[in-house]
């Protein structure tokens, strides 16, 4: 992705790939909004003609100008009705597809990608992210159409109506588009700083807040507070100088807008008393009809000044998700198969790169991964398994073993299982060979209790649990990302021994900090700034 | 919990809206009695009237906005304020992202005025003003009115209802979002394995879907009464039309109705799309003042002069307690794997876990709690979004340079020379080892008397573990260093004269 690339374009090019987001609909909601706003500006014609014949002829509506008035109205109610109907339908499907496509990418990259952030931030990109494009998709981008195509109409049809008041419009037309600019950038910078000094209130909150333990030790609890109230305070009145400028982008446009109605009311009332002269004849149905029709040129942009922050937080959303909701990031990898033998050169992955001059890997091998700690291991065995792009064929059947084993909160048999089926014989089995059935038969419902948000287990006792899990599975591949690393020596040597005893008849690559014995390795690879030499 | 009532800015906004529909029904009336010409029609006032209320809207609008901003900035920093001194020596448990959503909240709650009070007051302002005008004048179409007034109210307390059950589910369901996919996120190194199990497909994946129907719900229920009441006054305007015969012919006031229904979207479009709204404020309202935290255990006075005795002391979480004698000077190393309970007794110790079991000093039973001469050093150093300074002595805004200085030296931090510097998100500016040292100095210039230090050396390499070793016991000679620790330096080692394995 181009850093100069657009929110629209970037949009187009990997999120709205393959119908996820329809320009059918977008199109559509434009379409039902304009005609909304013409409806609205016969009705206004039919409404102005009535009102008239009641004033000055004395007399009650002619069916003409009824008939016009409904059908202007009632056009007006269901296009309405109509559009928000669409507009809801369409955004919760579309939030439902970006959420898949996110679970595609997850499911894809998996670990490699997951193991990058905090859990709090995927959350927010989930929560937060993915609603703020969709809202900016349907909401600003609709209204950006309607708030060009919609003064023009106006503007035409007020022409028709009144020479005078169409030509002092159209001379304020050009002002057009430059007040789109100052109330789009005047509503950016505004929402920029206002966002930034809530942000930085919000920060310093935050910190204090997790540090209350500090607070309290050390006694600072008060002069803290007191620092953040005078931090506040100061932030605010900092901010205020800021914002009242920006603030006058939004004023000019209610005052053009606010005038415009005035002024044209003004006009056409001395017009119509022939103070005025301007060489247009005008009556009331014209002039009431052009004191309403006069602020749709405004009232649409005003509108769009409404929805901008939309496009400030769609902004970072495309910043943060990047092209996780690209197809591609999602489906470009092949489908995994069973390993006979594998031969790898030259670059096999970029960021972090990868190479070798030569690699073989053969069915039953042992391979002993040494390097130091950020050298290409994990990404290694991440490149094997498909979680990374490079390999045409990733490893079908294997099992990743990571540094720190993951305890589910359900039970100790829903851990082991994972939803899958196996016999009460064979999980009696996995247990006894990771020695963990004394600690099962300790547990207060055995095997169907609840490990919930605490585990009982000390970090060896979790890692034996996922290696039964793994044993369990009987992968044709092992992959062992330094399973023993927070370990004390003595519980690294048993693991090591119970981990070998376990996957004796497998394809296994073992990367580890802590020593083990040569003899139980076929091959020694050894990554060093991302290139692996055998 | 609300405080002050911002009346300025309320006001400003009711005049700000009032102006704008004041403007478009005067207008038409103006035009319509200009057409009508009656013979002494003073057409200059009405003219003066129509600009002087854009000059009072536009005034009013910026007005508005600017004592609304400063009023929210303010009543953030407030509310935070209120919420943090609530917090004091309490202990807050949180998951991940707690303490950032508690931010946003107060930000919510303190947008009530702006985004929810002004609007509807609005509305009940230019409801009361129409209908009290229409009637009083005897308008043709007054009952159309009241029944728009009517319905108007019975909307928006059906929103209002609405909005809040709505908001209530959201927030319910959001929370076992939060939990399911914490689970999710975190176990992503076993989805290769889930995903087998289930040819390719997640069975209980978390799904948002449902959070954002709701949320759309709520919006969508304010635009579809906004419809409604829309859909109300065509038929009435239209009713109004064809019904009337002669009523209110020749008379420019007689319009005053059919614009006001002709325009309702535009002047309670803001107030009915928005009413639905309150039910999120009430759901930050409820979990901001919800924050309570656990209290800590009491602060204590008294000092032992000679021993310490611990008789089946530990964290009141831990089944089994601790019997020992420690001296009242000097260093004792507390051993053992991870999750062996060296922290909760260190915590224990140190008032900031209930606590179980007795404490004697100098053979005199003692209430555990808080003492103001023990300090604490947590495994996982706090550092503050702050200056280097502010970090040795959050307490202290007068800390002298020199004894900042003299305690980054102790701890081999003198090559931090600027006290200002600026230490950034979590001491982002620091290395893991160099925020360690820093936790200790910050100790050290707290002149503790007794230390309780959670895993000091670990991700210092060799030379600066031999550093703090060296300080550390040089310290023990004057107070009591108590030291939990899994690696064992040999200096350490050779000079404690107690070493408890648990």
């Amino acid at each position: 992705m181009s850093p100069s690339q657009t929110l629209s374009s970037w949009f187009q090019q990997s999120v709205a790939t393959n119908d996820a987001a329809s320009g059918r609909v977008l199109v559509a909601l434009t379409f039902l909004q304009v005609l909304r706003d013409v409806a609205l500006i016969a009705a206004y014609w039919g409404f102005a003609g009535i009102v008239s014949e009641w004033t000055i002829s004395g007399q009650s509506a002619t069916p003409s100008m009824l008939w016009l008035t409904a059908i202007g109205l009632v056009l007006v109610w269901l296009t309405t009705g109509f559009s928000i109907f669409l507009n809801h339908r369409k955004r919760l499907q579309l939030s439902g597809a970006l959420q898949q496509r996110l679970m595609d990418t997850f499911f894809h990259q998996q670990h490699a990608l997951l193991r990058q952030q905090s859990t709090f931030y995927w959350q927010t990109l989930w929560q937060m992210h993915l609603p703020a494009i969709v809202n900016w998709h349907f909401d600003y981008r609709v209204q950006q159409q309607v708030a060009v195509v919609v003064p023009l109409i106006a503007l035409v049809a007020i022409f028709t109506v009144n020479l005078v008041v169409g030509a002092s419009l159209l001379i304020t037309l050009p002002i057009v588009p430059l007040f789109m600019v100052i109330v789009g950038k005047g509503a950016a910078s505004l929402h920029r700083k206002h966002f930034i000094a809530l942000e930085r209130l919000g920060r310093l909150f935050v910190d204090r807040v997790s540090a209350l333990p500090l607070l309290t030790v050390f006694r600072a609890h008060d002069t803290q507070q007191q620092l953040l109230d005078k931090a506040g305070h100061r932030l605010r009145d900092r901010t205020m100088k800021v914002v009242s400028i920006a603030f006058l982008s939004t004023t000019i446009l209610d005052f053009f807008s606010t005038l415009a109605v005035a002024l044209i009311a003004v006009y056409i009332g001395f017009t119509l008393l022939g103070e005025f002269d301007l060489g247009e004849a005008i009556n009331l149905q014209q002039g009431l009809w052009l004191l309403l029709t006069a602020p749709l040129l405004l009232a649409e942009m005003k509108k769009l000044g409404q929805f901008y922050h939309q496009k400030a937080q769609a902004e970072a959303a495309r910043e943060a998700l990047q092209d996780l909701l690209s197809e591609d990031a999602a489906t470009s990898g092949a489908k995994g198969k069973p390993l006979t033998s594998l031969t790898l050169s030259g670059v096999l992955t970029t960021a972090p790169e990868l190479s070798t001059s030569g690699l073989r890997l053969n069915q039953g091998d042992k391979v002993l991964l040494s390097g130091a700690s950020g050298a290409g291991k994990t990404v290694l065995m991440e490149y094997l398994c498909g979680q990374r792009t490079g390999l045409e064929a990733p490893l079908g059947d294997y099992a990743l073993l990571t540094q720190t084993p993951v305890v589910l909160p359900g039970s100790v048999k829903e851990n082991l299982t994972l939803g899958g089926y196996y016999s009460a014989e064979e999980l009696d089995n996995v247990l006894d060979a990771v020695a963990l059935s004394d600690w099962v038969q300790a547990l207060p419902a055995g095997i169907n209790t609840p490990m919930g948000e605490h585990p009982p287990l000390s970090g060896g006792q979790g890692q034996r649990l996922a290696i039964a899990r793994v044993l369990l599975r009987q992968p044709q591949v092992w992959l062992l990302d330094e399973p023993t690393a927070h370990l004390p020596a003595q519980q690294h040597d048993d693991i090591s021994r119970l981990i070998r005893l376990a996957c004796k008849d497998a394809t296994v690559i073992w990367a580890s900090h802590k020593p083990l014995p040569a003899e139980w390795f076929t091959q020694h690879w050894v990554v060093k700034d991302g290139d692996i030499v055998c | 919990m609300l405080g002050r009532i911002p009346f300025i800015s309320l006001l400003l906004a009711i005049i700000h809206t009032s102006a704008g529909l004041l403007i478009l029904i005067f207008s038409s009336w103006f035009i319509a009695a200009c057409a009508l010409m009656p013979a002494n029609f003073n057409y200059m006032l009405p003219a003066v009237i129509i600009r002087g209320l854009a000059l009072t809207r536009i005034g009013a609008g910026y007005g508005h906005m600017w004592l609304a901003h400063h009023d929210l900035l303010g009543r953030t920093t407030w509310l935070r304020s209120q919420l943090f001194s609530r917090l004091k020596d309490k202990y807050l448990p949180t998951r991940a992202g707690d303490v950032e959503r508690l931010a946003t909240q107060t930000e919510t709650l303190s947008s009530l005025w702006v985004g929810w009070v002004a609007h509807q007051a609005s509305a009940v302002v230019l409801i009361l003003l129409s209908v009290g005008i229409v009637s009083s004048l005897a308008l043709p179409g007054t009952k159309t009115m009241g029944i728009m007034a009517f319905s108007w109210l019975l909307l928006t307390v059906w929103l209002v209802v609405y909005g809040l059950r709505t908001a209530k589910k959201q927030v319910q369901e959001e929370t076992a979002f939060r939990f399911c996919s914490e689970h999710f996120l975190n176990s992503s190194s076993l989805w290769h394995m889930q995903l087998k199990e289930h040819n390719g497909r997640f069975p209980s994946a978390p799904d948002l879907r449902s959070v954002w129907r709701d949320h759309q719900r709520i919006e969508s229920a304010g635009q579809w009464a906004l419809w409604c009441l829309q859909g109300l006054a065509i038929v009435g305007l239209l009713t109004l039309f064809w019904l009337n015969k002669n009523q209110g012919f020749n008379d420019p006031t007689s319009l005053i109705v059919p614009m006001l229904l002709l325009s309702i979207t535009d002047w309670l479009g803001r107030p009915l799309t928005t009413a639905a709204h309150y039910g999120r404020y009430r759901q930050a309202y409820e979990s901001v003042n919800q924050n309570e935290g656990e209290p800590l255990p009491e602060a204590v006075s008294g000092e032992a002069q000679e021993h310490i005795v611990l008789k089946d002391f530990q964290s009141a979480y831990l089944s089994q307690g601790v019997n020992v004698r420690l001296p009242a000077k000097g260093l004792v190393i507390l051993s053992g794997p991870s999750g062996c309970g060296k922290s909760s007794l260190l915590l224990a110790l140190a008032g900031m876990t209930q606590a179980q079991g007795s404490l004697y000093f100098d053979g005199k039973q003692v209430e555990a709690g808080r003492r103001e001469n023990w300090v604490y050093v947590e495994q996982s150093p706090f550092v503050l979004e702050a200056t280097l300074k502010m970090n040795l002595a959050p307490n202290n805004l007068k800390l002298a340079d020199d004894d900042a200085h003299q305690a980054l030296n102790e701890f081999g931090l003198a090559h931090l020379s600027d006290l200002e510097m600026w230490l950034g998100k979590g001491g982002r500016r620091l290395s893991g080892g160099e925020g360690r040292r820093l936790s200790l100095a910050r100790a050290w210039l707290a002149k503790p008397a007794v230390w309780l230090i959670d895993e000091p050396f670990e991700g210092l390499d060799t030379a600066n573990v031999e550093g703090v070793a060296e300080s550390l016991v040089t310290q023990s000679k004057t107070t009591l260093v108590i030291i939990a620790t899994h690696v064992l330096p040999t200096m350490v080692a050779e000079k404690a004269p107690l070493i408890i394995e648990m």
